[in-house]
């Protein structure tokens, strides 16, 4: 299996206002950008695949054969890039991506390389002992990357992960997404119209939400 | 376990940032459970003292002593015989005495005679000297065993002095002095007949022990159809134990209550500290560490902090007790019997867990929000 069904999803944070009615989608392994506009449900959806939210009702199906809402799916097989980024402030950049390994239990030989390879890539190897509340917003919009990828997860979630980044930032984590997500099924929440170019499949989720509301 | 050890380092570097960025959170915390438990254990302890006080009293005035007075006539005077059914038994010890109707002199005092049996030798196996067994309680306390001379119907003998610090169950019952001889070292003494006195230790003040050896001599009494004076502490006995009684109830409300601020106090604190915990607590769970961890560890850290505030308040409360007890009880001399703080001391224990247990539900609140609820 390596497609991730939605059935009949529905959700709202306050009764009587849905975000999410009779939604139903199968993501195919990839890169699939989900395009809309602000407040349309994008980051719900995202966070309701992550398993981060639990839907009103409907159904959930990963590609892998575990409960969405579980520990051991976030521990192991999904990653998600968000938003606010959320690296931990008092680690170095190294230690955040560290600890993340660890919790999702990889063998330590294989995290240290991938660390090295990743910092490499994204142009932050001269970072790594840098406490993560001192990079700057490219930067740590790169680590939080570096995170999500760290673990080849079957689920790759990335909410917004180019805004507000310079041209060559972009570049750079538009060629690692490609690098690493081909193989997973991995949706991509932006408005930025420079990650297009890297999707497999786009949606306009707002048509979608429309249609199904 | 690396992953979990890892996580709670993490957690336990994130609580040392949020102590020191915000010290008031941790200070209050420490203060509070400090300053109450200092006063709990200062209004335990003088209870405890008190108590200890009134019963150090009651057993100075032998208070453990059951007396009973009988008076043999001289038509009796050769039945003076106690019925052989009281005998020392576990927990109290028994000794007789046979005042007779004359005195003895020495030094220019008067003292009552009394005659002890063999069976109450014991009262002064360890005292040296004394080889005729004559032993003299003088009026005013001394610090020696020593000879000194004795008259008694006519004769002058030696008896040995009793010690202020041996003169145990004697200085109780003869608080005026008296002179000791062995039953029968002066036969005629008895022929007009004497005063049979009884006496009953037991080895701790405990009025229900009391309370039984009086019913069980009082009924060998009167089965053995003699009337005599029973005397004991009782009633004082019984009134020290309402008091303790009373006393355990205070005893447990100031423990409870004291937990009962600690808990509001910790609770309110974990409520305001809900929104910093609650963002790591999520993004740890959205990496997939258990959120059961990440509530111990908040409980780990409120134990921590509530313990170091009791035991400074406890090592405070050790420097400072002879002090407390000289100067803010005025009770000098008196030392704190530890063994009766144990059971507070434990009870205080307990019920600050239970405080910090009940504290960390706001935070069980906050790691049970769905994840996405939280991070942005």
């Amino acid at each position: 299996m390596s497609v991730y069904r939605c059935e009949h999803l529905c959700f709202s944070y306050k009764k009587g206002r849905p975000v999410l009615k009779d939604f139903s989608y199968a993501f195919p392994k990839g890169i699939t950008l989900l395009r809309g506009y602000s407040g349309c449900g994008k980051t719900t959806l995202l966070k309701l695949l992550g398993g981060y939210l639990k839907p009103d009702s409907g159904a959930l199906k990963p590609p892998v054969d575990a409960d969405p809402f579980s520990r051991e799916f976030r521990r192991r097989h999904v990653s998600y890039l968000f938003q606010g980024l959320n690296l931990l402030p008092l680690l170095s950049l190294e230690k955040n991506l560290a600890l993340c390994a660890e919790i999702s239990l990889l063998p330590k030989k294989i995290w240290r390389e991938r660390i090295d390879s990743l910092l490499e890539d994204l142009g932050l190897a001269e970072f790594r002992k840098a406490r993560a509340d001192t990079l700057s917003g490219g930067q740590m919009q790169r680590a939080a990357l570096a995170r999500a990828l760290l673990k080849n997860p079957s689920v790759l979630l990335l909410d917004e992960p180019t805004s507000g980044l310079d041209d060559g930032n972009t570049e750079i984590i538009n060629r690692k997404i490609c690098e690493r997500a081909r193989d997973t099924v991995c949706v991509i929440s932006t408005h930025d119209a420079r990650i297009a170019e890297i999707a497999d499949a786009v949606i306009d989720f707002e048509q979608i939400r429309t249609e199904a509301l | 376990m690396k992953s979990s050890l890892l996580t709670l380092f993490y957690l336990a570097k994130d609580a040392v940032h949020r102590w020191k960025t915000h010290c008031s959170s941790p200070l209050a915390r420490v203060l509070v459970v400090f300053f109450l438990t200092l006063c709990a254990l200062i209004v335990l302890a003088n209870f405890i003292v008190m108590t200890s006080s009134v019963e150090r009293e009651i057993a100075r005035s032998g208070g453990n002593l059951l007396v009973v007075s009988e008076t043999i006539e001289r038509s009796r005077a050769s039945d003076g015989e106690f019925s052989p059914l009281l005998e020392s038994g576990q927990g109290f010890r028994v000794s007789a005495f046979n005042e007779v109707y004359t005195s003895a002199q020495s030094n220019g005092q008067f003292f009552p005679i009394a005659e002890y049996p063999l069976a109450s030798a014991h009262l002064f196996a360890d005292l040296a000297g004394g080889e005729n067994g004559v032993f003299v309680l003088p009026k005013e306390p001394v610090t020696g065993a020593f000879p000194r001379e004795v008259e008694i119907g006519g004769w002058q003998i030696f008896g040995t002095t009793i010690p202020a610090a041996r003169a145990g169950i004697l200085a109780n019952l003869y608080q005026s002095g008296a002179v000791f001889v062995p039953e029968g070292m002066f036969g005629d003494m008895k022929l007009f007949g004497f005063q049979k006195k009884t006496v009953v230790a037991t080895e701790r003040l405990d009025a229900a022990q009391l309370r039984e050896l009086e019913m069980k001599v009082r009924n060998l009494l009167k089965l053995d159809k003699r009337s005599a004076h029973v005397q004991s502490s009782r009633a004082f006995l019984e009134r020290l134990e309402r008091i303790r009684r009373d006393q355990l109830s205070w005893r447990i409300a100031i423990s409870l209550g004291i937990a009962f601020i600690v808990g509001v106090l910790l609770t309110s604190i974990s409520s305001m500290e809900f929104q910093r915990n609650e963002y790591v607590y999520a993004l740890m769970s959205s990496f997939g560490v258990s959120r059961i961890l990440l509530i111990l560890a908040f409980i780990a850290e409120n134990l921590i902090l509530v313990f170091a505030a009791s035991a400074a308040a406890f090592a405070v409360f050790v420097r400072c007790i002879p002090l407390i007890l000289d100067e803010v009880f005025k009770v000098r001399g008196l030392s704190l019997d530890w063994t009766e703080l144990a059971p507070d001391l434990r009870l205080i224990a307990f019920a600050l867990c239970v405080c910090v247990l009940i504290s960390s539900i706001p935070i069980a609140a906050a790691a049970l929000r769905p994840i996405g609820k939280v991070l942005k």
